[in-house]
């Protein structure tokens, strides 16, 4: 048994850097717009394709696909929320969340176009992953994994620098906070809006960079990052960026381990987190950081 | 290619997938429309009573003892989603019910015992009732009919009975309906529980109907954006309008397969036109083509 610890807690931190990406993006715009995207977990998914796209079809190196994913992730966030959330900004809350439902079916339907039905991978036929060794053969990692690990932590530690230092980071939290008064004070709030969906949108296609490495692409690969990512968010309390990234790593740890240490088959694991979400969201609608969010979540 | 509508077969077919397609909207619309709650797990009803009907019916059960079990299957998934989900807002029920029909999913593709797996279950046979048998198409579809219209009038007359009335309170002034004495609560999982009967229901003719249930890519997001756009299209709150929307939907849907594109393109063509017409709808007219202006879509 404790021979495979290491072993699960890595899979644990990749899921958890993985999801931690996706609930980011959820948690700023559901901190600014008030509706849950249900189409962010489809924007890693078409990051994960542009990656194939430009890296394993087109032949670019690998660090300039990840700099052309992230450019044009961010370009299509803005574009989708101009057409289609700016409209019914206004509206409650349903309307931008049905919406996002089609927006996801739509850039579906689009990467099959694209690239087909079928089931992809990064690896190509012959090519062996660098592997590394440590404590005495339990823990086996791989080249790719370590340098993900890296990319994922200086995405968060270059949000937090951002959000908290730079001139348009305090215009998101200031908007976040109070969008009338942001606005009275010259914050332009649809500048700041479109800089939420590329930053939200980027940070999700890096993430679905990430676990197309690991396991392999699909098209509806998308839902259950989304619908992770969103637990994560609710455990860590509603619009709360730290509490998101808290989350992020309750899920990724439990779900691993409770695959890793129980006779419970892997092809369970998405179906028992998101029944413990379902629970989760009966017992504790407000996270399990936050009383802030209880009047938003109970009718 | 116009012979087709001279072709007995093809029409019939068409209207046997109008029959339950109105059925799902109808009960779909008892949710959406009557209570406000954004349901995506409607697919997961849809499941659940096609797999009880189909393996009850595969070992010689009584017909209508099979579509009544069915629907009775769905309407305790109903109430198991309905109880920890009910008491929060709409876009957490949202999200809580996603995770669902992700689950029932999940268990359709991994309970490989009870059904086959992504293998499906096929030879479904169609019902002999009192020596008559509905196997011709011709036959099938006059109990397909059958089977909806009695349905619809006991979802109409609900919905226009005192019952239903006091739905439409609840959804526009929860206050209001509380003031009166009525327990919210018992009404909302009343409704739901009877909006997943009839999803159950529906799932029974649907099964005889196409004699196969299963595959990797049925009660998914395909099927779900369909029930969605044929709510939203007809209009959330309108009886009328979820069946002139399935209507509307299926035209759509078998439209496709007469455009001049490849064979393996018509599925991803028809996800992206619904996908659309979803996102086109809510942003310029969210009540749909029939539907009132109720509360969740106003400001």
């Amino acid at each position: 048994m404790l021979e495979i610890l290491p072993q699960i807690i890595w899979f644990s931190l990749l899921a958890s850097a993985i999801y931690a990406l996706v609930a980011i993006g959820l948690s700023l715009i559901f901190g600014i717009l008030e509706f849950i995207n249900f189409a962010q977990g489809d924007f890693a998914m078409v990051g994960a394709y542009l990656f194939f796209g430009f890296v394993i079809e087109g032949g670019l190196p690998w660090w300039i696909g990840i700099a052309m994913v992230v450019i044009v992730a961010a370009l299509m966030g803005v574009v989708i929320e101009r057409i289609t959330f700016k409209p019914v900004r206004k509206s409650p809350p349903f309307i931008p969340l049905v919406i996002s439902i089609g927006v996801g079916a739509l850039l579906q339907a689009i990467m099959i176009f694209k690239f087909g039905g079928s089931v992809k991978s990064y690896r190509t036929e012959g090519s062996k992953a660098e592997v590394y060794k440590l404590f005495g053969d339990t823990l086996s990692v791989t080249q790719s994994q370590i340098t993900l690990m890296f990319v994922t932590a200086g995405l968060l530690l270059g949000l937090y620098l951002f959000l908290k230092y730079s001139k348009t980071g305090t215009a998101i939290r200031a908007v976040a906070d109070n969008q009338d008064v942001a606005a009275i004070l010259g914050v332009s709030i649809n500048k700041t809006i479109g800089i939420i969906f590329a930053v939200g949108t980027a940070l999700a296609a890096v993430a679905g960079v990430m676990i197309a490495n690991e396991q392999n692409l699909s098209i509806t690969m998308g839902l259950s990052l989304g619908v992770k990512a969103f637990a994560a968010v609710v455990l860590g309390g509603v619009g709360s960026l730290p509490g998101a990234i808290v989350g992020a790593f309750i899920i990724g740890f439990s779900e691993n381990f409770i695959v890793g240490l129980t006779p419970i088959p892997s092809s369970y694991k998405d179906a028992i987190v998101f029944g413990l979400l379902i629970i989760m969201l009966f017992l504790y609608p407000n996270g399990l950081f936050g009383a802030k969010a209880e009047e938003e979540a109970r009718a | 290619m116009f012979e087709i509508f001279t072709n007995t077969n093809y029409l019939l077919g068409f209207f046997n997938n109008v029959a339950f397609l109105i059925l799902l909207g109808l009960s779909l619309n008892i949710i959406m429309g009557y209570v406000g709650y954004l349901n995506l797990g409607h697919v997961g009803f849809w499941a659940i009573g096609s797999y009880t009907y189909t393996i009850l019916l595969m070992q010689g059960h009584d017909f209508f003892v099979c579509l009544f079990a069915g629907a009775i299957a769905a309407a305790i998934a109903g109430l198991i989603l309905g109880l920890p989900t009910l008491k929060l807002r709409s876009h957490y029920i949202g999200i809580a019910s996603l995770g669902f029909t992700y689950i029932v999913h999940s268990l359709s593709l991994n309970l490989t015992d009870i059904t086959r797996g992504p293998l499906g279950i096929p030879g479904i046979p169609r019902p002999t009732i009192f020596g008559i048998s509905f196997q011709p198409n011709h036959m099938y579809f006059l109990l397909s009919w059958a089977v909806t219209i009695v349905s619809g009038i006991i979802i109409y007359r609900l919905l226009h009975s005192p019952w239903g009335k006091i739905l439409e309170t609840i959804r526009e002034d929860q206050v209001a309906a509380k003031t009166l004495g009525k327990n919210i609560f018992l009404y909302k999982i009343q409704a739901f529980i009877i909006s997943a009967f009839f999803a159950g229901i529906a799932a029974g003719i649907y099964s005889s109907f196409y004699q196969y249930i299963g595959g990797t890519n049925s009660f998914f997001i395909p099927q779900l954006l369909l029930l969605l756009t044929i709510v939203m299209l007809g209009g959330a709150g309108s009886f009328w309008g979820s069946v002139v929307g399935a209507v509307i939907v299926w035209i759509m849907y078998e439209g496709v397969r007469f455009l001049p594109i490849e064979a393996g393109l018509v599925g991803p063509v028809q996800q992206a036109t619904y996908a659309s017409v979803l996102v086109l709808i809510m942003i310029f007219r969210p009540r749909g083509i029939m539907g009132k202006n109720v509360k969740i879509l106003q400001k």
